[in-house]
């Protein structure tokens, strides 16, 4: 349910349902009063604010107003399904004389909660304005006998209208929707639906509030946002819902993955509850899933979290023109030694010895895999920034942003002889296809000042490009290979030039915890408009693949690609980050719109 | 719509289409028919080890002072080879290889070469493939029985199947017919679509025409279908069965089994595993190479004959070349030239040939005992009952595979 | 169009005289010359005279869309990505405005195949496209002369290393037994003379390069001709033999009329036909599709349409377009990967495309195309109806049957596929696609 609900979630449709079905209130899932409605036994809470008044914000921004302008969503817009939806819309809107974000906001000015007890009950509970509540018992009276008309004649089910402890309620099939005290309960079932009007009504009975896993979830939610109302909050007894969400736990089958991904896949896999908090404005989007740290495997895990567990990734190196950095804390030596014991699949495994042979193979066997891995401390970083080109060699048909990877050497005096062969075995393999006819030769040239040595091999102007196989063929010249070393730091990059700006660079830093005692692990940060800009200079060739893609003509190839470009430029950053602390893994995800995106009409 | 298809299976409609297509070979041949499996119904399965297999690491002469002294790190240990006799065992990975030529399911072919050896892998691998020493090599030593069995009388629609990813091999190409390559089992299954599926159920054989395209694609299509149908009641398809390890090669053959047992028709199936050139770190490369293999092809038989037909098929496991005598000096080992081959199946001899002299070399390479092509015209004229002289040019030597 | 009249030798390739097509007749012209067409291009084509249709198919015009392909063309080979390359020519097939010439391009790469597996540049294998597609209407000599001389067929059959002390037969072998003569029309002794002319023709530099220190001067003996020196003389010689015009004519004659063996005299007409025009191919193929024979039983539905007229049919039937990189792959696992032709033969096509997987793989692909997002129509995919005029189920069964078949379904047939269709969708919008899918499950659906 949940990854449908984000499958949805860009699309206008899931906004319009939410909007309709589930409402807004005033707080956290913390503070709501709503819990102390909620029977104990339901799994998922999920609470909603603002939502009327945020879909007004939004739907007003630049951003928003361009997407709707889009011929893409045109087309969308003038598919049924949603030429219906807008018909609801309308019809809604008219029926109450306001409009639909107006509207929500009415209903659900004290926020709205929605729960799920076992595997499909659903109920909804919200506190409208008092003529909102009002008119909404009106609408489904006028209804309901409208319906009971019909059915004198046809004999069929439809809206009807019953009582439940005196107070007026509807039903539709088993669905029930109840009004009291000034509360608006909707439930799929009728049983579910009683036993909440009952503590609307003041029935002592226990609920979801005196259990101790939504006390936790309700304190971790708070832990992760500083914000008072955020636009949701969902806790989740992960323990009781394991058995219906069918994690699939290939965990241990792909190292990759595993590398990237073991500490969190780790968490989801024995994590007993969960909280997610998201908030939305006219300026970002900002989603938090945070769990409680459970210390099983931290040896397993050393290589993901360190020995202490909460070790962090280095502060970010401040590079001009970054399409993307990512930086982890990350013990790829470490990882590639206990494979066996975190790598449960066999054949995996034998991927890995594969690798280790054919890759040890490529390094020319003086050094292995396992022996450069060795080499790398764990605080990495990987940068791409705007693409650089070799000065002489002119622009290649296809611009790929110059990228490279920096961190600290473990053993210096041993690693750096280790690392200078491989990167020579590596050029001279080049060399080798270049000398075949494929593209011109590496020359390698070595610089050295003070504690710093750059290797990097520059493309050798052969003044005749017919003296090769496929003078077309010009990707080579956005590489420069480079190897460099700066005491104990090192770089490898695809340009020379960026290894020097990133030794320029002022030195990275080790990380710092934050405000909560959580360290960033993982932090991955991609700048949008700068991605916009890289994709400019390779417009043509975006447009030739997608045209290889997608059999569109060229005209329309190439307003796919320029609306992408554009669409792109609206956002400032996006950011993706797993933060660790002693008592909690929190993966956050935030976007930040530019402000003229941001701007409302 | 498929528990239509299902449905279909069963009902009268089905016999219809048995009934009229019985002059197509192989599909319809009743499992019950089964019992003695003349020549025309054998199977060979080929698994191509590329990119050149360490024999000496395969069969290890661990009884040799010239191996230990050759593979300084490299070899595998005397007490940890998985003995055959006094001077040569298997890899330890090799347990499923062992334990079948125990039981007299597996023959070790020593030293299997050519004259004048070529180490590059597509110069060797195409002489393999061909079973020519010498360029052009247009055709493969199967494709052109493919060739010559397509020009015959009742031609076999599908004489052979490649499953995997990369293109045919050579092996398998002929110049006048098309072999299928296969990716997957999903490639037999049909869309899930519900105009195709309710059509299909709907329109079943349909008379003939006496217009020849019209009756070679309708024929062509019924068979196609049963086939499909037939795909579908054998097993959960996409599953790699119990009884295999969870490897690539093992779902490949875990396939074919799947083929096999329901006549598909493919007298050749074709397969392959690497990459075997382990120039560096060879060790635990080789080691997961050895084990995803002897694992797979144990397994492999071992279903083969709970569908009662271990004695109908035979694989056979052979590498463009081997690896040189002396390891190189990054723990792995280069181009060589003659390696052990395997052939698994029903009753065979333990091995043939004798193992390569490890002192007396040419080019500190080993010599070979055994021309690849008798291996092939012995596959051919013992196994497929297919004169071997037509597809190989020349007549070469046999060897005593079959008794 | 008497079908039932078995046609002379002479009144075979004779002009057809009719005023205008029928329907039928057109969609069979656009299949075979082409593609394929829709069913407003196909009733258009009915109400001008067959001159003028024919003519329209063998233009060579298009400046337009060249510019379009040469921008994927650099991006392919900027990265030397030969894998994009069938998925470049398909989108040619699909969206040229001259599709007779993208097919007889096509003919051509199969008659002198040659693969990207081996060549390995994505740049050989576009010079070569480009060089065939340039020559592909003129004059056979010249064309054979350039493929002679080709880097991508350099490569392919081993000529780049044909020395003079060490010459290498093979593309001297394939030149006369697979591009010119076929087998029996020549003895080994003629293939090792004529690999003795080719001697010297090499690549520098990834170009044809003729190098004299490599090249036999002494005189060679070809084909009863003792005055052979180069390797331009042999070709043109090879050229006029009679066995090249009946070995042209047969192979023009399987592409493009049936796949079925011909009466050897209606061949050897052809052949004449061929020579009459000095071997110039576009008089030929006007010549073919203005023919009695090309109207007539002889024809019609006697071919199984390759894997790529399958596909590409499909779409232009329906003013569609699919996505090239997609299909490259659905239909190199039906046997025909452009750019990757299986062996030096070629494709054998006729029935030696089907096989029980790519029978299986056909029925797919037809609901695959159809069902895949980005398979787009022109205009709206929930106009089709309109577009087409198909209201109901009979009428989006009836009219698969006129851009489709070649033979009309029996009554039997029609009801149930319109049983099916009633059945499968009550959406009006979606009643062609869905007579498509399952008509594709028709044996006949195969036939073009």
């Amino acid at each position: 349910m949940f990854r449908a609900m984000i499958r949805g979630a860009s699309s206008f449709a899931f906004v319009f349902t939410a909007l309709v079905s589930y409402h807004a209130t005033a707080q956290t899932a913390a503070d709501n009063i709503a819990a102390r409605f909620l029977p104990a036994d339901v799994s998922i809470v999920v609470s909603v604010n603002d939502l009327g008044q945020r879909w007004n914000d939004i739907s007003q921004t630049a951003l928003v107003r361009r997407l709707f302008e889009l011929p893409q969503i045109k087309v969308a817009m003038a598919d049924k399904k949603f030429r219906d939806l807008l018909i609801g819309q309308k019809f809604v809107e008219e029926l109450f004389g306001r409009p639909l974000g107006d509207l929500v906001q009415d209903f659900t000015q004290n926020g709205a909660t929605f729960a799920l007890k076992g595997e499909k009950d659903i109920v909804l509970l919200f506190q409208p304005t008092a003529d909102a509540f009002g008119r909404l018992k009106q609408t489904l009276k006028e209804f309901a006998s409208a319906a009971a008309l019909g059915n004198a004649n046809k004999g069929k089910g439809g809206l009807f209208a019953t009582t439940y402890r005196d107070n007026e309620a509807f039903g539709l099939d088993k669905a029930r929707i109840g009004f009291a005290n000034g509360w608006v309960v909707a439930s799929s079932t009728s049983d579910l639906g009683k036993t909440v009007i009952d503590r609307v009504l003041g029935d002592k009975a226990k609920s979801i509030a005196d259990e101790s896993w939504f006390r936790n979830a309700t304190e971790l939610a708070r832990s992760v946002t500083s914000v008072n109302r955020p636009a949701i909050a969902a806790l989740l007894n992960i323990e009781k819902l394991r058995p219906g969400l069918k994690i699939q736990n290939d965990r241990g089958t792909d190292p990759g993955k595993e590398l990237l991904f073991g500490g969190i896949l780790e968490a989801v896999g024995i994590a007993p509850i969960a909280a997610v908090v998201g908030d939305i404005n006219a300026e970002a989007v900002t989603v938090r899933i945070a769990t409680p740290r459970t210390k099983a495997n931290v040896e397993k895990l050393e290589y993901f979290f360190g020995a202490g567990q909460t070790a962090s990734a280095p502060q970010q190196i401040d590079l001009p023109n970054r399409v993307l950095s990512a930086r982890w804390h990350r013990d790829v030596g470490l990882f590639w030694k206990m494979a066996p014991q975190i790598i449960s699949d066999e054949n995996a495994l034998a991927g890995i010895a594969k690798a280790e042979s054919d890759i040890s193979t490529l390094l020319g066997g003086m050094v292995t895999v396992s022996d450069v891995f060795e080499f790398l401390g764990p605080d990495l970083e990987l940068v791409a920034v705007r693409p650089m080109r070799q000065t002489a060699e002119g622009k290649s048909t296809m611009q790929i942003p110059a990228f490279g990877i920096t961190g600290k050497l473990r053993n210096t005096a041993k690693a750096q002889p280790a690392l200078r062969l491989a990167f020579q075995q590596v050029i001279s393999f080049a060399n080798l296809n270049a000398g075949a006819g494929k593209y011109p030769p590496l020359e390698v040239m070595a610089e050295r000042e003070a504690d710093t040595t750059i290797i990097s091999g520059s493309y050798i102007q052969m003044g005749d490009e017919t003296m090769y196989d496929n003078p077309a063929a010009d990707l080579y010249k956005n590489f420069s290979p480079t190897l460099g070393f700066k005491g104990d730091r090192f770089v490898l990059a695809s340009h020379r030039d960026l290894a020097t700006q990133i030794f320029t660079a002022s030195e990275a830093k080790p990380g710092v915890a934050n405000s909560q005692g959580h360290v960033d692990n993982t932090i991955i940060e991609l700048w949008p408009a700068e991605l916009s800009l890289v994709g400019k200079l390779n417009r043509e060739p975006l447009i030739a693949q997608r045209m290889l893609a997608t059999g569109l003509s060229q005209s329309a190839a190439t307003n796919e690609v320029d609306t992408v470009l554009e669409l792109l430029k609206f956002f400032e950053t996006a950011r993706l980050r797993l933060l660790a602390g002693d008592d909690a893994l929190v993966l956050e995800f935030d976007t930040r719109l530019s402000g003229a995106a941001a701007q409302s009409k | 719509m498929s528990i239509n298809r299902r449905k279909f299976l069963a009902g009268t409609a089905t016999a219809a289409v048995v009934a009229s297509t019985a002059s197509v070979p192989r599909i319809w041949a009743s499992a019950s028919h089964r019992a003695a499996f003349a020549a025309a119904d054998r199977i060979l399965v080929v698994i191509q080890l590329s990119g050149g297999n360490d024999g000496l690491n395969t069969v290890i002469p661990f009884g040799d002072d010239a191996y230990h002294r050759n593979r300084f790190s490299t070899r595998i240990d005397k007490k940890s080879v998985l003995k055959i006799d006094d001077y040569i065992g298997w890899h330890p990975s090799l347990r499923g290889f062992s334990e079948m030529q125990q039981s007299g399911n597996l023959c070790i072919v020593n030293g299997v070469g050519y004259p004048n050896p070529n180490r590059s892998h597509f110069e060797s691998m195409d002489i393999w493939h061909s079973a020519l020493l010498a360029p052009p090599h247009r055709t493969g030593w199967v494709g052109r029985w493919f060739d010559e069995q397509a020009g015959g009388k009742k031609p076999n629609p599908v004489p052979g199947l490649h499953i995997g990813d990369e293109p045919l091999p050579l092996a398998m190409s002929g110049l006048n017919i098309m072999v299928p390559s296969l990716k997957s089992i999903e490639s037999l299954q049909l869309a899930s679509d519900d105009a195709v599926g309710s059509t299909i159920d709907a329109i079943g054989q349909a008379p003939d025409t006496k217009q020849d395209l019209v009756d070679f694609l309708r024929q062509s299509r019924n068979t196609a279908l049963a086939a499909s149908r037939r795909l579908e009641a054998v097993a959960d398809a996409n599953e790699i069965p119990k009884g295999y390890p969870r490897t690539e090669l093992a779902r490949k053959l875990a396939f074919v089994a799947k083929l096999i047992a329901i006549d598909f028709g493919p007298r050749v199936y074709y397969v392959t595993l690497g990459s075997f050139d382990t120039h560096s770190q060879q060790s635990e490369a080789h080691a997961a190479l050895l084990s995803e293999l002897g694992g797979a092809v144990a397994a492999f038989h071992k279903d083969l004959a709970a569908q009662g037909q271990s004695d109908q098929v035979l694989s056979v496991c052979f590498s463009e070349f081997g690896r040189r005598v002396k390891e190189n000096g990054s723990a792995g080992t280069d181009h060589g030239t003659a390696a052990p081959l395997f052939i698994a199946g029903q009753s065979l001899p333990t091995s043939l040939g004798k193992y390569p002299s490890l002192t007396e070399l040419v080019d500190g390479d080993l010599v070979f005992n055994v021309d690849f092509r008798s291996v092939y015209a012995t596959l051919l004229d013992q196994w497929l009952g297919i004169d071997s002289q037509t597809i190989l040019g020349v007549k070469h030597e046999t060897l005593r595979l079959i008794s | 169009m008497n079908a039932h009249l078995r046609l002379s030798a002479e009144d075979a390739w004779s002009p057809i005289e009719l005023d205008h097509l029928t329907l039928a007749g057109a969609a069979h012209l656009f299949r075979r010359a082409g593609f394929g067409a829709n069913l407003s291009e196909l009733t258009a084509a009915t109400k001008l005279p067959l001159t003028e249709v024919v003519e329209g198919l063998l233009t060579t015009t298009g400046a337009e869309f060249e510019q379009q392909s040469q921008i994927m063309k650099t991006v392919i080979q900027a990265g030397n990505l030969p894998v994009h390359l069938p998925a470049w020519w398909l989108y040619r097939f699909m969206q040229s405005p001259c599709q007779a010439w993208e097919k007889l391009v096509l003919f051509w790469h199969g008659h002198f195949a040659t693969s990207a597996a081996k060549v390995n540049s994505a740049l050989m294998m576009l010079t070569q496209n480009e060089t065939i597609r340039r020559a592909a209407y003129g004059p056979f000599e010249s064309l054979v002369l350039e493929i002679s001389r080709d880097p991508a067929m350099l490569i392919y059959l081993d000529s780049a290393t044909n020395r003079r002390n060490n010459p290498n037969e093979n593309y001297a072998r394939e030149l006369l037994e697979l591009f010119c003569l076929g087998l029996g029309n020549y003895s080994e002794i003629d293939i090792r003379e004529l690999a003795r002319a080719f001697t010297g023709w090499e690549i520098q530099s990834g170009r044809f390069a003729f190098n004299q220190f490599q090249h036999d001067p002494t005189l060679k003996r070809l084909l009863g001709n003792a005055n052979i020196e180069s390797g331009e003389q042999a070709v043109a010689w090879i050229v006029q033999q009679p066995a090249a015009a009946k070995f042209i004519a047969q192979k023009l004659y399987r592409f493009y009329v049936s796949d079925l063996t011909p009466d050897p005299e209606v061949l050897q007409s052809l052949a004449a036909i061929l020579r009459e025009n000095k071997f110039e191919i576009r008089p030929t193929l006007r010549t073919m599709f203005t023919s009695r024979i090309f109207f007539s039983k002889t024809a019609y539905g006697q071919k199984i349409r390759s894997p790529v007229e399958l596909a590409i049919g499909l779409l232009r039937c329906l003013s569609a377009t699919a996505s090239p990189v997609q299909l490259a792959s659905n239909l190199s696992g039906l046997g025909q990967s452009v750019f990757y032709p299986p062996n030096v033969k070629g494709w054998d096509g006729g029935k030696r495309w089907i096989n029980s997987a790519t029978m299986i793989g056909r029925i797919n692909l037809i609901a695959e195309i159809l069902n895949h997002k980005e398979t787009r129509f022109v205009g709206d995919k929930n106009r089709l109806d309109q577009r087409f005029d198909v209201d109901d189920a009979e009428s989006a069964v009836r009219h698969v049957e006129s851009v489709w078949l070649s033979q009309p379904l029996d009554d039997e047939q029609r009801k149930k596929l319109t049983d099916i269709v009633d059945k499968t969708t009550a959406r009006r919008e979606s009643r062609l696609l869905c007579a498509f899918k399952s008509a594709a499950t028709l044996a006949e659906f195969q036939l073009g």
